[in-house]
């Protein structure tokens, strides 16, 4: 594998399945250094990294993340990891909360803290949070809604913070997108469910390698000139039209 | 000459929940003068979930409830304790979700029933202040999935931003003060919080109102 001298170095947390999976191959074919991070010892292949470590154990990921960023100049992190819960608030007893706001932004500001020293040093850097179309209200999901709104709120936060030291922070909002998360958690039936697909302008899932994309956008050098900016990556869905009658 | 055909009943109780050490007068002062028996709660010091009463509030049936942010103290990423962090937003959010299903899920509301989050300005794009951020927009989430979860049971959920300026603090650079339309007071903000309040605006859920003098025209919305 190539040294990371010669090639710019990601950072992608949640790695193992799913839109970060998907992410961090698509990064590799785009020829970065792609480090990754994931509680599941599964990486794709074409990392030039992989460190198996759980990221709500704050203590823990920051000692991992401190020596992938003692290792490599790491001047790109796409703040990928994160999960879900179907949970309606009459169930609620606070836990799923506070599991999802230390896995979706504890993790996210743990990430950023080891990257920010070598971004600042180097005046250039680019993060991704990866957010969701959820962040404009999702029944059943309230915890998971409420911290993807928060990762929006620091994203325009941090955009404005670390714009002048060459840095761009900008998200990324999947819609319904074809992972076994979502599966797991959208029973195909429930009208819930229902009312989300049939309110997909393309009528379709999205693809993983189709949020990648985006993110790939955002990760690139030339595009400097945007921060703070979210791309909805959904088939129209965040429009919010009713769907066609047929 | 039109009438309105929804007819203004007794308001009733309200619950104004103060998230952190905020100042809840200008909203407990406008909702007593609209009519409600307001009961502040107070959640800072120590732990906002322990700090809730035995047994939850399942007695209590009030037709509005108003959640004013907490105002971590400022720091940007680099400088923020991760514990800081999920401290804020574990105080915040599990309290208000908590507080949400013991008072809206457990029986029928017992008649027009609002939720008003009053969030900060560190919703919109303010730096130094990340829990800050993440706590009103993690509200704002919650609200917004409320709006969508609640409305089968005649509930509306919506948020208020406070404009910087909106503060007993204002940071308002009397420079800035002419490109603004008039300078907010905490009192404006109360105003808003009454009109989603009212139960004549049962037909607005899951919306946002900036009260910030002109801050956020001609700029991207949240």
């Amino acid at each position: 594998m190539q040294e990371p001298a010669t090639r710019p170095v990601v950072l992608v947390t949640g790695v193992a399945q799913g839109i970060g999976r998907a992410v961090a191959s698509r990064l590799a074919a785009d020829g970065y250094a792609v480090l990754g991070i994931d509680i599941a010892d599964n990486p794709p292949a074409g990392l030039l990294a992989f460190e198996r470590v759980d990221v709500t154990d704050a203590t823990a990921a920051a000692s991992a993340l401190e020596g992938l960023a003692r290792r490599h100049r790491i001047t790109r992190l796409v703040n990928n990891v994160g999960s879900s819960l179907r949970e309606n608030v009459a169930d609620s007893t606070g836990d799923t909360q506070r599991w999802l706001n230390r896995l979706n932004l504890g993790s996210v500001l743990l990430c950023v803290q080891a990257v920010l020293p070598a971004m600042r040093e180097a005046g250039f850097g680019r993060i991704v949070n990866i957010t969701s179309r959820a962040v404009f209200g999702r029944e059943t999901r309230s915890a998971y809604a409420a911290t993807k709104s928060a990762l929006a709120a620091m994203t325009r936060a941090w955009a404005v913070e670390m714009a002048g030291c060459g840095i761009t922070v900008n998200a990324v909002g999947p819609g319904m997108i074809d992972t076994e998360l979502f599966r797991r958690n959208n029973p195909h039936n429930s009208p819930d469910v229902t009312r989300l697909r049939q309110a997909v302008p393309m009528q379709r899932l999205g693809k993983p390698e189709e949020v990648a994309q985006a993110v790939s956008f955002f990760l690139d050098e030339r595009s400097s000139y945007v921060t703070g900016q979210t791309l909805f990556v959904c088939g129209g869905l965040s429009l919010g039209t009713s769907p066609p009658r047929n | 000459m039109t009438t309105c055909d929804i007819e203004l009943q007794y308001v009733g109780e309200a619950l104004v929940v103060c998230l952190g050490p905020v100042a809840p007068q200008a909203v407990e002062d406008r909702l007593a003068a609209d009519g409600y028996r307001v009961t502040v709660l107070r959640l800072d010091g120590g732990g906002a979930v322990a700090a809730l009463p035995e047994g939850g509030f399942a007695d209590l049936r009030p037709g509005a409830v108003v959640f004013l942010a907490g105002l971590p103290a400022p720091a940007g990423p680099a400088a923020l304790a991760v514990a800081s962090l999920i401290d804020a937003l574990d105080q915040t959010l599990v309290t208000a979700g908590i507080l949400a299903r013991d008072l809206f899920t457990r029986a029928p509301p017992p008649g027009p029933s609002r939720i008003v989050m009053v969030l900060d300005w560190a919703v919109t794009s303010t730096p130094g202040r990340t829990a800050a951020s993440a706590v009103s927009g993690g509200l704002l989430g919650l609200a917004r999935s409320w709006s969508l979860e609640f409305a089968p049971l005649g509930v509306t959920a919506n948020a208020v931003v406070a404009g910087p300026d909106a503060g007993a603090d204002p940071v308002l650079d009397p420079a800035e003060e002419a490109w603004l339309v008039r300078r907010p007071t905490p009192e404006d903000v109360a105003h808003a919080v009454s009109f989603f309040a009212d139960p004549r605006s049962s037909a607005i859920t899951g919306q946002v109102l900036m009260v910030c003098g002109g801050r956020t025209a001609g700029r991207l919305t949240i």
